[in-house]
């Protein structure tokens, strides 16, 4: 692909994993750390392509694993520098116990996670499983839909996570292969605008000689207790802090995503769909079929996994007469996806028990989520709403 | 910085009754037909048979000076010697009162104050002595490498007797303020302190136990890019360098990050209660190499780390320990000033609690490891080795291992064993010390 990069806005044609790598290299990280992982690999080439052309100045690091990847960018990040990393599965499982230090630690740092499957069976393709395993760690996390989001996304993640009222370290996730390796037309802004958007301040330090501090020492139950509750409280800010990021983003690059969640013709549905990640595009082509058939369907995009958008889906999943909940993932013991899980936890109050909740998981291992998959979820989930009787967890490939 | 001066030392109570020997060539040195006159005195008392001699030991800050009214007495900054300048002197005599040694005499005649100028470097007294009892010592510069300030605050916790904690007292002192401190769990994490009590007021790093070298890199390759230049060190258990954190030290060791790296080795898990890790040697008990029926303590030789770090190549290695005071700061010196690498120091540095020692035995320890070969002193610029502690008669190892509680079950066959590893290793750092490497490119 092309490396060149003009100041002004221009609009190529280029995979997810690249577009992740130009939106990081408008951020002008200063220190920017990987190790290759399929899918994620491409992003660190493009990378050094960059920086062997002389566009990218950052500090760029190639450890002999993820552990010490999410452990440099701590390291960097407490120094004060701004970071970027990206992994996918493995990668995120070696470097879970750094990557859990890196959100308690409250450090700014934004990476990129290239879902993928987890293993055995042996399997390197696309799947929504590894980065709901670590939904709990404190970060911040975004599913995106398109190459565009992709961008547009690591962008405003950087601003997300360096508010001061925020500073929770954000990951930006979507799936490999069907995002990763797909091409599509994205607009790269220009530089300046990036710069007015996401200005290269420098970040106080956590570490430094002249105003020297201990990071994380021991502390008393209480000091610990409320170090974790200002935590969380960040977390709860970030969900409107997302919003009024995405409203200058907006306002400057003309696009937008919804914040927290996108609701998709969702204004008269009878029934909705909820659904994150690279399968939202198809639900969508289906809803609009649907709707043309004069079916009352609607789809929620969770953009926003954690902090979870309950409130917001709260209100936008009031009165439906059916869910359909679609998880490219499975979670082991509650014998559904994770998404359902997360579903059933937040609105149960308000909801009630009445509205029909259903399951859906496919697209494990690489496997497509197509168009007759959608439809046979919508189908389904509108016999649910009008109260026959249905399964609560389908497996979209084994039947 | 407090700089160390040669210094006459009289051995307490060896001198024989009524011997006046270093006085008289004091006075015949000094041209006074008097002995009295001399600049030292010697003492006996008969009665409860004390014989020895007092002289100046030229203070570091010296009381004499301070409250001589005339400003007629100095310490000269190049050979450490209070000296008085007689055109100045006016005679008051306080300076006698005011010395701790009695070592300031007054001329009744001239009405003056005099006193020992170490004969300039050539004491008369000590050539005198025919029986050594005067010496002149300088045992050691290892002052001139301190900085004043402690960075560890008073009552830190790590138990009675730890040579660690004075060993990081002490690298601290010599490396300065604008050090970062790197940590990990373990023994050596107590400077974090609790709450908003740090024990240490330097800027400091408490890292996992897996990535002690990966997070310095962050700290390095940031600072390196805008253009900050500071100390940063990690003090490390050999659990974090040797075991699970050896990962991250070896990937940053081949891709030439810069720090200084030492790794405190009290040979195993000696902060979660003594097990064995990769560095404990054979034969020693440990609570997961225990002693019984069956087993006795470890059955493994332990890994030499700093020969692995050699071999990464990187530009600076060494072992120390804290008997050898001088040895380890000039090592840390040249740490410092390592550019183009790693500077990795390994510290032995033996665990009280967990080997089973007298809590005031841990330097004599440290000194025995040495003299035994257990623990050789040595050091590798670019890959040349160099021992920098001979021993020119090695004890056998049993006098060491005899002092360790860990070792105190070992039959004649386990102690012969140990004695052939020891033998074996420092004939590795022997033969290393004769190849000549080519100098690595910078």
């Amino acid at each position: 692909m092309e490396t060149k990069l003009e100041s002004t806005q221009q609009r190529k044609v280029l995979t997810g994993n690249a577009a992740a790598a130009y939106a990081a290299m408008l951020c002008h990280p200063d220190v920017i750390s990987g190790y290759p992982i399929t899918p994620q690999t491409e992003i660190l080439e493009v990378l050094y392509r960059f920086q062997a052309e002389g566009l990218l100045q950052s500090k760029m690091v190639e450890p002999e694993g993820e552990h010490s990847v999410m452990s440099i960018i701590i390291g960097a990040s407490s120094a004060g520098a701004r970071t970027f990393t990206a992994t996918s599965a493995q990668g995120l499982f070696f470097m879970f116990e750094p990557y859990i230090s890196a959100a308690t630690q409250r450090l700014p740092i934004v990476m990129v996670n290239v879902n993928r499957e987890i293993l055995p069976p042996m399997s390197v393709s696309g799947s929504g499983q590894d980065i709901v395993l670590v939904k709990d760690a404190g970060w911040i996390q975004i599913h995106v839909e398109s190459c565009q989001e992709i961008l547009d996304t690591i962008i405003m993640a950087f601003r997300l996570a360096e508010d001061p009222e925020i500073l929770v370290p954000v990951t930006v996730a979507y799936d490999g292969y069907y995002l990763s390796y797909f091409s599509e037309a994205v607009d790269i802004p220009a530089q300046e605008k990036v710069d007015e958007f996401l200005p290269g301040t420098q970040r106080t330090p956590r570490i430094d000689p002249e105003t020297p501090m201990t990071m994380g020492p021991f502390v008393s139950v209480e000091m610990f207790t409320e170090y974790r509750a200002k935590h969380m409280a960040a977390l709860q800010r970030a969900k409107v802090k997302i919003e009024e990021i995405e409203g200058e983003f907006h306002q400057i690059f003309g696009r937008s995503y919804g914040g927290q969640i996108e609701e998709y013709r969702c204004e008269d549905a009878d029934i909705v769909l909820v659904a994150m990640g690279s399968c939202v595009g198809t639900a969508k082509v289906m809803v609009d079929r649907k709707r043309d058939e004069g079916l009352k369907v609607g789809l929620i995009k969770v953009r926003m996994f954690r902090p979870f958008p309950r409130e917001k889906l709260v209100d936008a999943l009031s009165g439906r007469k059916a869910i359909g909940v679609i998880d490219r993932n499975v979670c082991f013991g509650w014998n559904c996806g994770h998404l359902l899980v997360e579903l059933r936890a937040a609105p149960t109050n308000y909801l009630g028990s009445s509205i029909p909740l259903l399951n859906f998981i496919g697209g494990l291992n690489g496997g497509d989520i197509t168009l007759q998959h959608m439809e046979r979820v919508i189908d389904t989930v509108h016999l649910a709403g009008q109260g026959k009787p249905f399964k609560e967890v389908t497996f979209l490939d084994l039947e | 910085m407090p700089t160390t001066y040669d210094t006459l030392k009289i051995e307490f109570n060896r001198c024989p009754p009524d011997c006046r020997l270093c006085e008289e060539a004091c006075a015949r040195e000094k041209g006074e037909s008097l002995f009295s006159l001399s600049r030292i005195k010697p003492v006996h008392i008969p009665q409860v048979d004390f014989h020895s001699a007092m002289t100046c030991v030229q203070c570091s800050q010296p009381r004499c000076q301070q409250v001589c009214p005339a400003g007629a007495i100095e310490k000269n900054p190049d050979d450490g010697v209070v000296r008085i300048d007689e055109s100045r002197c006016v005679g008051c005599g306080l300076c006698t009162l005011a010395c701790p040694y009695g070592a300031i005499y007054y001329n009744h005649q001239t009405q003056k104050a005099f006193k020992c100028d170490r004969c300039n470097g050539e004491p008369k007294c000590m050539e005198a002595c025919p029986y050594q009892v005067i010496t002149c010592v300088n045992n050691s510069r290892v002052l001139s490498y301190l900085g004043e300030e402690d960075f560890i605050s008073p009552g830190a916790r790590p138990c009675r007797g730890c040579p660690a904690e004075l060993a990081l007292r002490f690298t601290l002192r010599v490396l300065g303020k604008n050090t970062i401190l790197f940590g990990a769990p373990g023994c050596c994490n107590f400077p974090m302190g609790f709450g908003t009590r740090a024990l240490t007021n330097l800027a400091y790093f408490p890292c996992l136990l897996t990535n002690v070298a990966s997070s310095m890199t962050g700290v390095s390759v940031y600072y390196k890019s805008i253009g900050r230049e500071v100390n940063l060190v990690a003090f490390v258990g050999d659990g974090a360098t040797a075991d699970i954190g050896f990962q991250s030290l070896s990937g940053a060791a081949e891709r030439g990050e810069n720090f200084i790296y030492i790794c405190n080795d009290n040979e195993g898990y000696m902060a979660t209660g003594v097990q064995r890790s990769s560095t404990t040697p054979f034969g020693a008990q440990t609570a997961t190499t225990p002693v019984g029926k069956v087993r006795h303590g470890k059955e493994q030789n332990s890994k030499y780390l700093p020969v692995v770090m050699l071999f990464h190549g990187v530009p600076y290695v060494a072992t120390a320990t804290m008997a050898y005071p001088e040895d380890y700061a000039q090592k840390l010196v040249k740490a410092m000033n390592v550019k183009d690498g790693i500077a990795y120091i390994h510290l032995f540095s033996p665990c009280v609690t967990g080997w089973g020692i007298d809590e005031d035995k841990g330097l004599d320890v440290c000194r025995l490891a040495v003299e035994t070969n257990y623990s050789p002193l040595w050091e590798a610029e670019h890959g040349k080795v160099r021992l920098t502690q001979e021993i020119a008669n090695p004890k056998p190892v049993r006098e060491y291992t005899d002092l360790l509680g860990k070792y105190s079950h070992l039959t004649v066959e386990d102690l012969e064993q140990v004695q052939e590893f020891v033998n074996a290793r420092y004939d590795l750092i022997k033969n290393l010390s004769l190849i000549s490497p080519a100098p690595r490119k910078a």
